[in-house]
């Protein structure tokens, strides 16, 4: 199709909105005013510097980063082999399956985060940093298991047989053979499944309590009380985290060259 | 030595008895299948698609379980092994190469899985691809080979690992023609060098005949027909098998003591034919263009280079007839007579007729 120029404005329009909000953070982020005010009065790092040595948000990050990662590697435990199980196993309750597993895509985060709350803070007294981790994990497990399958759909039932009548075990096949070969397919779950953990406000917002708090509800937090730029500055430094890990799992698993 | 004589004294490869086959429950592909391959040999499994010839393929290579009775490698009863302990090699139809892998890893799959140590594995890869004539392309990965590349990297790896039997799905019908013959030649030179025994599944006739030691005919899930290439072009036994080998005229017939009825013709019958006979069958060149028996009309003629082909409206139906392009002097909507020579028809027995 030839580019018009409605086509054109299309496109503009649709990046003016996607990158306009950026612009405005970005830019408020090296703010020398003392409340959020656009387009700033002045430039400085003060926000910034005052950002990267307050406690809390440091304190906070941690939370986030552990539970993060944590919540990704338990989804990604759980949800590769049941992705592969149900590729390869087509029974009548597969979609039954399917479905439960990619649930905590369509309800809402508030009802997981009273569910949570419910079970194991109220009732059996639970951890919070393990109700934390539970929640996320299933929180972001749809990822894995979406789209680990997505990947597994195009890979060749034949080189699972090739690799079977060559010798290998199952186990070895899934190591050798079809693991390698949904590389892609794993690293945008990672990045999906950390990222959505990494963002996410209300299921954390039931399960935090004293002393643990991840980033955005310090953030919540932080603006309720005093509206001032450090929370631009706070923001563009998860946006600058969040493209740097993007980047880091492509470079260590080669994300673009199989989605 | 005439091949359909020939005393076969080799040990038996490998041994279906009474294979009973399905995907469905109550889909039977293959019915109470005998076989019998033999050590060296190249057998052909030859069909149409939905015969059963694949099916059978998987389950001796252990990727399907048989509903009933038993297949033997060698001395082994291997029905119920899996397919990872069966010492059988395979090459797909997709090739199935492991995409991540480069050639030379791809070869060393099976080595690897052995437990083959590094010395000896690089000595065993480095030579079949060299068998294979890709020595140069160790490093390559599968999607930067040619089909035809592939299909050799595919072959070097199955037999690599030394396998009893090795096993070959359609190995050549994603090639172009070209190829395809070229790969034939390659197969077989192959199997002779290394001695190995193979079971070949194809839907080629000419690919069957021109490979194999000894072809299987099979249809709906049994064989037809099980003779060397001679014997299965020359003299088929069943109709079925006469249609698949070319014989494209196949009419119903009487015999009534020494007395043949074709059509409203009755002639003497110059040989004796088994009791039971029903069909006479002959291949478009027997067919005897400018013979006095038969009288017809030219549909179709189709120039072919070496010869040109006929289709002839007739009074015993679609008559199909080849000639010499010499000697092709009928052209379209042109009547002309014809015989069906006695001594090159095939006698055969239509069972549901």
């Amino acid at each position: 199709m030839r580019p018009s120029r409605f086509n054109n404005t299309i496109l503009f329009v649709v990046l003016f909105f996607l990158i306009a909000p950026f612009t405005i953070v970005f830019m408020t982020a090296f703010s020398d005013d003392n409340s959020l005010i656009f387009p700033p009065q002045a430039y400085s790092f003060r926000w910034i510097t005052s950002v990267l040595q307050t406690e809390v948000f440091a304190s906070s990050l941690v939370t986030s980063l552990w539970l993060g990662i944590g919540a990704t590697i338990i989804a990604l435990l759980l949800g590769v082999p049941a992705a592969y199980a149900l590729q390869r196993y087509r029974l009548p309750e597969t979609e039954w399956i399917r479905t439960a597993l990619t649930s905590p895509l369509i309800i809402p985060g508030l009802v997981i985060g009273v569910a949570l709350l419910r079970q194991f803070v109220l009732i059996r007294d639970g951890s919070v940093n393990l109700a934390l981790l539970l929640g996320h994990s299933a929180l972001v497990l749809p990822y894995a298991v979406r789209v680990v399958g997505a990947s597994l759909a195009n890979l060749p039932r034949d080189i699972e047989d090739a690799a079977f009548s060559l010798g290998a075990t199952r186990m070895q096949i899934f190591w050798r053979v079809v693991l390698p070969n949904v590389r892609g397919g794993v690293a945008a779950a990672t990045v999906l499944a950390f990222i959505n953990s990494f963002n996410h406000v209300p299921v954390s917002l039931f399960l935090t309590g004293p002393g643990i708090t991840t980033l955005p509800i310090r953030m919540l937090l932080h603006m309720e009380s005093s509206y001032d730029p450090s929370i631009a500055a706070l923001s563009m430094l998860v946006i600058l985290f969040s493209i740097f890990f993007v980047l880091l799992t492509e470079r260590l698993l080669g994300l673009s060259r199989y989605v | 030595m005439n091949p359909a004589t020939e005393v076969r004294v080799n040990p038996t490869a490998l041994q279906l008895s009474n294979l009973t086959l399905s995907y469905a429950r109550d889909q039977i592909a293959v019915q109470k299948l005998n076989l019998s391959v033999e050590s060296g040999e190249l057998l052909a499994l030859l069909g149409s698609s939905g015969c059963g010839k694949t099916t059978t393929m998987r389950a001796v290579a252990g990727l399907l379980e048989p509903q009933a009775g038993s297949i033997q490698l060698g001395q082994t009863d291997i029905t119920k092994l899996p397919a990872n302990r069966r010492d059988i090699g395979m090459v797909f139809q997709s090739y199935a190469l492991f995409p991540h892998l480069s050639v030379f890893e791809n070869v060393a799959f099976g080595l690897r899985i052995r437990r083959i140590e590094s010395q000896e594995l690089q000595r065993r890869v480095t030579e079949a691809l060299k068998t294979v004539d890709l020595g140069n392309f160790h490093q390559r990965l599968p999607a930067q080979l040619s089909g035809g590349q592939q299909q050799r990297v595919a072959l070097a790896r199955a037999f690599v690992i030394r396998p009893q039997l090795m096993l070959l799905d359609e190995p050549l019908s994603n090639l172009d023609a070209r190829l395809r013959l070229e790969m034939r030649v390659e197969i077989r030179r192959l199997q002779k060098q290394l001695g190995v025994t193979m079971l070949y599944v194809t839907h080629d006739q000419a690919e069957a005949l021109a490979l194999a030691d000894r072809v299987a005919i099979m249809n709906g899930g049994k064989i037809e027909q099980l003779a060397t290439p001679e014997v299965i072009y020359n003299a088929p036994a069943t109709v079925f098998a006469a249609r698949f080998v070319g014989f494209d005229n196949i009419l119903p017939v009487q015999i009534l003591e020494n007395r043949l009825k074709i059509g409203k013709l009755e002639q003497v019958l110059p040989q004796k034919v088994l009791a039971g006979v029903n069909r006479a069958a002959w291949r478009s060149e027997s067919v005897l263009l400018g013979g006095n028996t038969w009288a017809g009309r030219v549909i179709t003629r189709s120039f072919e280079g070496q010869r040109v082909e006929y289709q002839l409206e007739t009074e015993l139906g679609l008559i199909r007839a080849s000639v010499e392009s010499a000697q092709a002097i009928w052209q379209e909507n042109q009547n002309l007579t014809f015989g069906l020579p006695l001594e090159k028809a095939v006698w055969l027995e239509e069972k549901n007729a």
